[in-house]
């Protein structure tokens, strides 16, 4: 069975350890079948699962050991490279891994071990340095595994402890059933005391005929058993959702709910409120003169997110990786991870008299709803306001404008208060949230357009880019505008441009960048006859057009995932300023659709001299079943015809 | 030791400095006055970038380094709070000297010391699942509370007890507004060579001093560089100041000769591979190809950029851990060679042949940093590199880098290129025929030569025939979302060229009109992607490849219809490309034929203007747009 590492702060690793029960499967019986494992009968594959063997044990405590004996036949030269070396995790401050056999069975039965020990190298994970975390602790253990061919089984058996629970007495994992290499065979065993059972223990999404769960009680033990048979592969599509969310899953928690959960994250980050006397005085200097919640609030996240630098380098100390800093640390130095700034803002605005908390979020996908675990990987805030509304904030992006950024819409969160509270989804926000809205002027003359355009960035446009614009100098400023412009034509030649406002950092001010320009190329054509285009924007550039990426395939299996909503909504005001009259041979016809949460309309209007266009198009709903994707397909292809069409005119 | 600017060493935190009293001359340097019109770029001011060296006899370093950063900005904020140290844990350590933010008060400056909890030393990220060669360290020391305005001081000592001799190249520009650059090695008389290019006189010192040498470089207000796209590397047009302890370039070769000696060699384990998978039917070339894919399908690769701090390791060791760098897959791959009695001979891979001058006149080793091999199969050399079974023999990446190849018996820098058979070329061809109602039936074919074809193969030889479907519709998706295939699967064909081909339907490719009729030709005619206006550019814009892109289109379209747009037979000839358009009418269809020859060379900022013109002008719609119109007219309107 497959596992799918969930980095960053992964509440929960896997358990116990482990007793009298057998672990380690038929060696023996596994080589039988793997001859029958061959490129012929799994022609999609390069490797094949052929039998996997995982048991979880967990005391009282919580602490945990998991073994792994996994049997996989390469299949070709690409199973050969993805498999020519391993790799295990784990946080020093929780437990650790070890691989205990590797080893090779060749086609003709003779097992060739590895000697772990010779080809083996323990190294910190730098993955998080480049977020500007330096973290000593998790480590990754590559193993190389010389002489892996094409044919042989690769088979290893490792054990994971658990030696520090990060929630006390409570033990929590999923395992997928369906991955992206067929599985012969797969068995997944959880042992759990008598007196700390399973709360949950679900299979969602199963592939009927292919799967048996059962528990059993035996010696003061229950064993949970998952079991999956001969499962064919998933061939992933682009923009599907996470293989965690569609693949069949078991999920297992001795947590009851997600309240548990809240109640224990409150509970251990409430000492880290402590609030020093200079922070008092910053959030009496913040909130002055400011009369609603909402006024308090916003000062108090834009000194969080702007002036506390996103960095992390000292260790905590009670639960690493979880816990905050205490938050007069964090103001102090003007350095945190993302629980730092949060605790710090939770600890600013209960001091300024909003009820604020601290909020675990996953920001990469959604949980599930029907189990409690601790599978979060970033930390947010929020707070409960008099009028009954919840709002979260993200202080973690130094330049954001909005409290929580449109990247982290449809995730879901746990507010983590003392009475607890439950499992939550962030909101699906309108697509004119994200609007990138853009207004031009074309004067037409001497075969050229002279244009001036203003594009408006709201919501997720502005947030993209704001963050980006702070970090550019002035000439890396001018090339982005130039690179801009120049999607509508590699001869647009900038004359003037302004970007509004001038404090990016400081004002809050809709962003906007007001240019003026020429373009060269736009008119074609001789003899009377020419066939103009219009410099549409928002056809290369904004949420809305990078949205439209990746919907390249006629049909899915699975469902298509816009990651955000978005808009556009583009006027150009075409002026024919040449003085000569022009015959209208052709202008398109308007257009319309409306494809129930994906929207495209444009027109067309005559007026004196020329003629205005008028683009409004929305992504509304983030999620299209495979047979509203080909709903969704048919109408980009009217767009698509659409935008190629040309304005021919005659010149009289 | 080799850019010693970068490598550093084991830490010991050196608490009683931290809280030494500013002196008069740090205050002077922290007063400096920051000149927005001379940096209009910059994030950071760096006030001072000192180094202090003293290189010995034995080529062990002491070097002292301090580096004072004012920030400017949200943005310098974001670069310059953590500074990051990097070292090699076999050679070298590193004492760090003092670390403060300083900040300005009413009446001078304060120091913030470094907070001991926030200076850590991690793996290097780049270093990881580099197994044996994952040897170097990072000091990364985060500066507290650090707002726009403020300083940033940093000293620190770095002994190298590194083997190999010194080198270093000291380019006088910086990303960020450098005001005062300070640099003095002391070396034993005579060590250290230095070659100026395009330095002001005064700029470099050299006196002597007993037995010593004392070499000295000082510049104020360099020049801040701000990348462009196409730019050529600094060093070929700033000033630059090479220096280096290598006698010559045998002296050099010799070194990395050394590191094979005894390492060519045929073992027990050399024979066996030779034993399972060549026979005396094969062909030279044949066997050299075949054991140079058994090399890179058996040896996962490890990317090590320098070639003088590492020993090439024992044939069989190699092969007994299942990965290697380019180093030790060239001792393995020249053994074999050996094993087959095929001539062969390691090639350290260096700069483009375009930089090759200045870099061989400063002895600039270091930009030797790769190794392939040279093999004489009867009488025809070829380059091999045995990372990558994609490559045919005669076809090789690195094309025109300069090679030194490794021969006891002469100094041989060759330019690496593929032969005649592999050259840099790609060849699309559509066969089309259009039809009344805009619908395309389309027989297109792709022809891939060189780094092209290698890439193809990569993509292809193992995909999976879903995996291949779902490659061929999302190749028609991009083409067009009404593209619709009428073959059910590509052709694909590995050999040289690697050709694909397949044929669809687009409904829609042409536009109808009312009585008009359009379309777009499905080809481009510009070489170059070019971002920066010529009056915005500030530096030469530079092209190192050779490659030919042919375009053919082959059009049956709807016959009783007037062209009134349709594209011209042209010719233009450039610096850095030729293009040439013919435009014929054969059998009633018509057939376009573009030619596009990428030129290796440099435009300078003075010939931009020119070049740009004539490449921006390639993309204009009536390169591409087919006008048709029928003979019955309607009338819309004026405006």
């Amino acid at each position: 069975m497959r596992k799918i590492f969930v980095i960053a702060v992964m509440l929960f690793s896997i358990v116990s350890f482990v007793s009298a029960f057998e672990t380690q499967l038929d060696r023996a019986k596994i080589i039988k079948i793997g001859k029958g494992v061959t490129k012929k009968k799994y022609p999609d594959a390069h490797s094949v699962l052929v039998d996997d063997l995982i048991v979880a044990q967990y005391d009282m405590k919580g602490v945990a050991t998991t073994t792994d004996d996994t049997y996989l036949k390469v299949l070709d030269e690409v199973g050969k490279k993805e498999n020519s070396s391993t790799r295990l995790w784990y946080d020093t401050n929780y437990g650790f891994a070890e691989m205990k056999v590797l080893e090779l069975i060749k086609p003709d039965g003779k097992i060739v071990p590895i000697d772990i020990k010779k080809n083996m190298k323990i190294q910190s994970d730098s993955s998080s340095a480049a977020m500007n975390i330096y973290d000593t602790t998790t480590k990754i253990v590559k193993i190389q595994i010389p002489g892996i061919e094409v044919g042989d089984i690769l088979h290893y058996y490792s054990v994971r402890y658990t030696k520090k629970p990060r929630l006390v007495g409570h033990f929590s994992d999923f395992q997928i059933g369906e991955y992206t290499e067929p599985i012969v065979h797969s068995k997944y065993v959880v042992i759990a005391p008598e007196k700390n059972p399973l709360k949950h223990f679900v299979v969602l999404d199963p592939v009927k005929g292919h799967y048996k769960k059962n528990e059993i009680k035996k010696d003061g033990k229950i064993y949970y058993t998952f079991e999956v048979n001969n499962v064919p592969q998933v061939i992933s599509e682009p923009a599907m959702p996470s293989l965690s969310r569609v693949v069949m899953r078991v999920l297992v928690s001795t947590i009851p709910n997600w309240e548990y959960i809240s109640k224990w994250y409150a509970n251990l980050s409430e000492p880290k409120f402590k609030i020093s006397d200079e922070m008092k005085k910053k959030v009496e200097e913040l909130i002055k003169g400011k009369k609603t919640e909402m006024e308090k609030i916003r000062a108090i996240f834009y000194f969080v997110s702007r002036k506390i630098r996103y960095m992390g380098v000292t260790t905590e100390t009670n639960r690493p990786g979880l816990e905050p800093h205490a938050a007069d640390y964090t103001f102090k130095t003007r350095t945190g991870v993302c629980r730092d700034k949060a605790a710090l803002i939770v600890a600013m605005l209960r001091y300024a008299g909003v009820d604020a908390h601290m909020v675990l979020i996953n920001a990469s996908r959604k949980l599930d709803k029907e189990v409690p675990m601790t599978y979060f990987n970033h930390a947010i805030a929020g707070a409960r306001l008099k009028n009954g509304k919840h709002i979260l904030m993200d202080p973690t992006d130094e330049t954001t404008k909005d409290l929580l950024p449109q990247y982290e819409m449809d995730k879901t969160y746990v507010l983590c208060t003392k009475e607890g509270d439950t499992l939550r989804t962030t909101p699906v926000l309108d697509p004119d949230v994200n609007k990138f809205k853009v207004d031009t002027v074309i004067h037409y003359k001497d075969g050229k357009y002279y244009g001036e355009t203003t594009m408006f960035f709201y919501g997720l446009n502005d947030n993209a880019l704001r963050g980006y614009l702070v970090r550019l100098n002035k000439k890396k400023k001018r090339d982005l505008i130039e690179r801009i412009m120049k999607e509508v034509s590699s001869t647009t030649k900038i004359i003037t441009y302004d970007v509004e406002p001038k404090n990016l950092l400081g004002s809050r001010d809709t962003l906007k960048f007001i240019v003026k320009y020429e373009i060269s190329d736009m008119v074609i054509g001789s003899n009377g006859y020419k066939m103009l285009t219009l410099p549409q924007f928002g056809n290369s550039f904004g949420a809305f057009s990078w949205g439209l990426r990746g919907m390249t395939l006629p049909k899915r299996k699975y469902p298509f995932i816009f990651k955000f909503t978005a808009s556009v909504d583009e006027t150009i005001r075409f002026k024919n300023d040449t003085g000569k009259k022009m015959a209208v041979e052709y202008i398109p016809e308007d257009f319309n659709k409306d494809n129930g949460g994906f929207i495209y309309k444009a027109t067309y209007k005559p007026v004196k001299s020329g003629f205005v266009f008028h683009k409004y198009a929305a992504i509304a709903k983030l999620e299209y079943s495979p047979a509203e994707y080909l709903n969704l397909k048919n109408t980009l292809k009217a767009i698509e015809n659409y935008n190629k069409k040309y304005i021919i005119i005659r010149e009289k | 030791m080799k850019k010693l600017l970068i490598i550093f060493t084991f830490f010991i935190f050196a608490t009683t400095a931290m809280f030494a009293k500013i002196t008069n001359k740090d205050e002077d340097l922290y007063y400096t006055t920051i000149s927005k019109r001379l940096y209009p770029n910059a994030s950071v001011a760096i006030l001072l970038n000192k180094t202090e060296m003293v290189v010995n006899k034995d080529n062990s370093v002491v070097m002292k380094h301090r580096v004072v950063k004012k920030v400017l900005n949200y943005n310098g904020k974001k670069k310059a709070s953590e500074y990051k140290i990097t070292y090699d844990t076999r050679y070298e350590t590193v004492k760090i000297l003092k670390a403060v933010t300083i900040k300005r008060t009413e009446d001078g400056f304060k120091e913030i010391p470094v907070d001991k909890n926030a200076i850590r030393t991690i793996d290097t990220p780049s270093d990881e699942g580099k197994m044996i060669y994952a040897v170097h360290k990072t000091i990364v020391v985060a500066f507290s509370s650090v707002e726009r305005n403020d300083i940033l001081d940093i000293t620190y000592e770095l002994k190298s007890k590194e083997p190999h001799k010194f080198t270093d190249t000291l380019i006088l520009a910086s990303d960020e507004a450098l005001y005062n650059f300070d640099y003095k090695v002391v070396a034993p008389k005579g060590m250290v060579k230095v070659v100026e290019k395009r330095v002001d006189k005064g700029v470099v010192n050299k006196t002597e001093k007993g037995n010593k040498d004392i070499i000295t470089i000082h510049a104020e207000k360099l020049p801040q560089i701000v990348s462009e796209p196409n730019m050529p590397r600094w060093s070929s047009f700033l000033p630059t100041i090479y220096l280096s302890a290598y006698k010559d370039w045998a002296e050099y070769r010799d070194v990395l000769l050394k590191k094979y000696e005894n390492k060519i060699r045929i073992t027990d384990k050399i024979k066996a591979i030779i034993k399972k998978n060549i026979n005396e039917t094969m062909s030279t070339k044949e066997k050299v190809e075949k054991l140079s894919k058994y090399v890179a399908k058996n040896l996962s690769s490890i990317f090590v950029g320098e070639l003088l701090t590492f020993d090439v390791r024992d044939v069989d060791k190699t092969v007994e851990s299942g990965y290697a760098t380019s180093f030790d897959r060239i001792a393995l791959f020249v053994s074999l060679m050996k094993g087959i009695g095929v001539e062969s001979y390691p090639v350290a891979v260096g700069p483009d042949a375009y930089y090759w001058n200045e870099k061989k006149e400063g002895l600039d080793v270091n930009n030797f940093y790769y190794m392939i091999a040279k093999v004489n199969i009867d009488g025809t050399s070829y380059f091999i590199n045995p990372v990558s079974e994609y490559y045919q023999l005669g076809e090789v990446s690195y094309n025109n880098n300069i090679g030194l190849v490794l021969r006891k018996d002469k100094l041989l820098f060759d330019t690496i290129s593929s032969d005649k058979a592999h050259p840099e070329k790609s060849v699309s061809i559509y066969d089309m025929q259009i039809n009344k109602d805009g619908t395309a039936i389309v027989n297109y074919k792709e022809k891939e030569y060189g780094n092209n074809a290698a890439g193809y193969r990569r993509l292809y030889r193992y995909m999976t025939p879903k995996k291949k479907e779902l490659t061929y519709q999302n190749i028609l998706g991009s083409i067009s979302q009404s593209a619709i295939p009428l073959t059910k699967e590509m052709s694909i064909n590995l050999a040289n060229p690697v050709t694909i081909s397949f044929k669809y339907r687009q409904d829609n490719f042409a536009t109808v009109a009312k009585k008009f009729f359009y379309f777009k030709l499905p080809v481009s005619l510009v070489p170059y992607r070019l971002s920066i206006s010529p009056d915005k550019k500030k530096y030469p814009f530079i092209n190192l490849s050779d490659k030919t892109i042919v375009n053919k289109v082959v059009i049956s379209y709807p016959k009783n219809s007037e062209l009134l747009i349709k594209p011209e037979t042209m010719k233009i000839d450039s610096k850095l490309f030729s293009l040439e358009r013919k435009v014929k009418e054969v059998n009633g269809k018509m057939v376009i034929v573009d030619t596009i020859k990428l030129k290796r060379g440099v435009v300078s900022t003075k010939e931009y203007a020119e070049f740009y013109k004539k490449v921006t002008s390639l993309s204009n719609p009536k390169y591409s747009i087919v006008l048709m119109k029928a003979k019955r007219k309607k009338f819309l309107g004026l405006f």
